[in-house]
């Protein structure tokens, strides 16, 4: 692990909403989705969370950026304590901290164009002296994520979902953050799609020093990018550690049962018959 | 091994499509062939945009109105779907083809309660009353592993968790003992443990009832586990079929190679992401532009 940590933290709770709840008058009742989750990322790392739906992988990826209030816990980001700033406060840090969302056509203003809204942080941050240049530098970042120049006066739904995907990181990279979070950025792409997604976000950290919070169903997606893995199930990290350790020799049974399902393209006639269909309560 | 001369459950023979929109004709089944053998499960497999949901939709007879069959037959158990006419080939569905889509959440009407949507098919297709529809619905439902399955047909699908709606689709295809099963993505949507008990739930019945699969899938993971046979679909051309094993131990064609160099492995950590070439994509693409000029030029002597 490097030595110089970049974001601690510790004790974070997060309870939103019950989006399921019946209640007719009043405010929904809370329900508490992260119950208590320590984590830290070093300077430059790259750290996989892998869960499965409804495991609290998501709120945490926004809760590390303060995206979701705390209902406990602290979180420090390059030595400043996140959980008790103002949102005035917290706005310079929100430059060094980026989110890449998981649905790229709804993650984009669709009255843009991709090369006004890649210009846009550069103009709320001050980053550029006028549009003008603004423009020049948002032609720069498509040239980076490789998508060409050309690509500025189009519109999101005139885009594949890669190419946007390639956006929406083209957007987390303007203005040189400390740490992006990569929410499902590949899942629901083709397989030779997100090859291509995965090896920009590779070739990006290695140039820029950049950490990255890859968060993904996918284990295997995350074995491929990630130097350490954190699993989660119900709120809670189950299990964490470097990546070749914990695919190597899993502890928590919970990190077991995900690798066993995951189908590794080769025969194997004994793997389904290796779960136990379990009854389906409602 | 299938037997050769034992009648396929569903043979498509040069099976040609295209979109006519706006004035011009785009072919998106170029000349397709599938076999698939008695109580047998065949993989369909291959990238967005390739074709294979337009196969399902074409052998259930939803394939969208500005599509067009321009050749080819579908022959199920012998007898070709699209000279048979809509009510000859609507009398098959749900009855001896059933299809299992990949959202379970949009397959089922949100309007109605889980014991409408089991019971309908059995009292259209097996003609049964009310109180036999019932009693076969919870066998049904037990059947694919509901707990209280009293209760689960008092509920609408928005109460249901998207593992608990597939199990419901699953058990709604099943209900009615079909030959085949157009399974479309099925498991996509779920989450990996799940999906590994979907997977198995589909298989176990299958094998129970005999039912022939074809199933439709982007992962070439899921097909090595489930299926015996596939074929792998680009631009709507066949590029290859044969048994899984052999598939998996010596793929032929570059474009299935290069679809497992493509998916990362966690076993293989070290193993590059490659993905599909510009060289091969554009070699694919003048192959089908090939295939459309000799296909134009026949239908102008015809």
């Amino acid at each position: 692990m490097p030595e110089e940590v970049l974001l601690e933290a510790r004790g974070l709770r997060v309870a939103l909403p019950d989006r399921g709840s019946k209640r007719v008058f009043g405010r929904p009742p809370l329900i508490e989705i992260l119950k208590g989750i320590d984590l830290s990322i070093g300077a430059g790392e790259t750290v996989g969370l892998v869960g499965e739906s409804g495991s609290g992988k998501s709120t945490l990826a926004r809760a590390l950026l303060r995206l979701y209030p705390l209902s406990a816990g602290k979180i420090v980001f390059e030595g400043r304590d996140l959980s008790t700033l103002e949102e005035s406060e917290l706005r310079p840090l929100r430059a060094r901290m980026q989110i890449v969302f998981q649905d790229s056509q709804s993650a984009l203003n669709p009255r843009l164009t991709i090369g006004s809204a890649l210009a846009e942080p550069f103009l709320s941050y001050g980053r550029a002296s006028g549009s003008r240049e603004a423009l020049r530098l948002a032609g720069g970042l498509l040239e980076r994520v490789g998508l060409g120049a050309g690509m500025s006066g189009r519109y999101p739904h005139q885009l594949s979902g890669g190419q946007r995907q390639r956006v929406g990181i083209a957007r987390a990279m303007a203005l040189q953050p400390a740490l992006v979070v990569a929410d499902e950025i590949v899942s629901g792409l083709d397989v030779s799609v997100q090859a291509q997604v995965l090896d920009l976000l590779r070739t990006l950290r290695a140039e820029t020093g950049m950490a990255l919070v890859l968060i993904s169903h996918d284990l295997s997606v995350v074995r491929a990018l990630c130097e350490r893995v954190v699993i989660m199930q119900h709120g809670l990290v189950v299990e964490a550690g470097v990546s070749e350790t914990v695919f190597k020799d899993p502890q928590h049974p919970y990190t077991r049962k995900l690798l066993r399902a995951i189908p590794l393209p080769e025969v194997d006639s004994e793997w389904i018959d290796s779960v136990d269909i379990e009854e389906a309560t409602p | 091994m299938s037997v050769p001369d034992a009648v396929p459950i569903l043979q498509i023979e040069n099976l040609r499509v295209a979109i006519h929109a706006k004035g011009k004709r785009t072919p998106v089944l170029r000349g397709v062939d599938l076999r698939l053998d008695p109580g047998k499960i065949l993989g369909l497999v291959g990238e967005s945009g390739g074709g294979k949901t337009m196969v399902g939709k074409a052998i259930l007879g939803v394939l969208p109105e500005s599509a067009r069959v321009e050749s080819g037959a579908i022959r199920f158990e012998g007898r070709d779907l699209l000279a048979m006419g809509a009510n000859g080939h609507r009398a098959l569905l749900g009855r001896s083809i059933a299809m299992i889509l990949q959202n379970p959440m949009t397959a089922l009407n949100p309007a109605f309660r889980i014991e409408d949507q089991v019971t309908d098919v059995l009292r259209l297709h097996a003609g049964l009353g009310r109180a036999d529809a019932r009693a076969r619905a919870l066998e049904m439902l037990t059947a694919v592993h509901i707990r209280e399955p009293e209760r689960v047909l008092r509920l609408y699908p928005h109460e249901l968790s998207g593992g608990m709606c597939q199990r419901v689709v699953i058990s709604i295809a099943f209900s009615c003992a079909p030959r085949l099963i157009i399974a479309d993505e099925p498991t996509t949507a779920l989450d990996v443990t799940v999906q590994h008990q979907i997977l198995r739930l589909i298989r176990d019945l299958q094998r129970k009832t005999g039912t022939s699969v074809l199933f439709i899938t982007h992962d070439l993971g899921v097909v090595a586990k489930i299926c015996d046979s596939v074929s792998v679909i680009h631009a709507g051309r066949i590029l290859e079929s044969a048994p899984v094993a052999q598939i998996f131990s010596s793929p032929q064609h570059a474009y299935t190679r290069a679809l497992m160099n493509a998916a990362p492995r966690y076993d293989r950590p070290e193993s590059a992401l490659h993905p599909v070439s510009p060289e091969l994509r554009a070699r694919l693409e003048r192959e089908a532009e090939e295939d459309d000029r000799r296909v134009g030029t026949e239908r102008a002597h015809a």
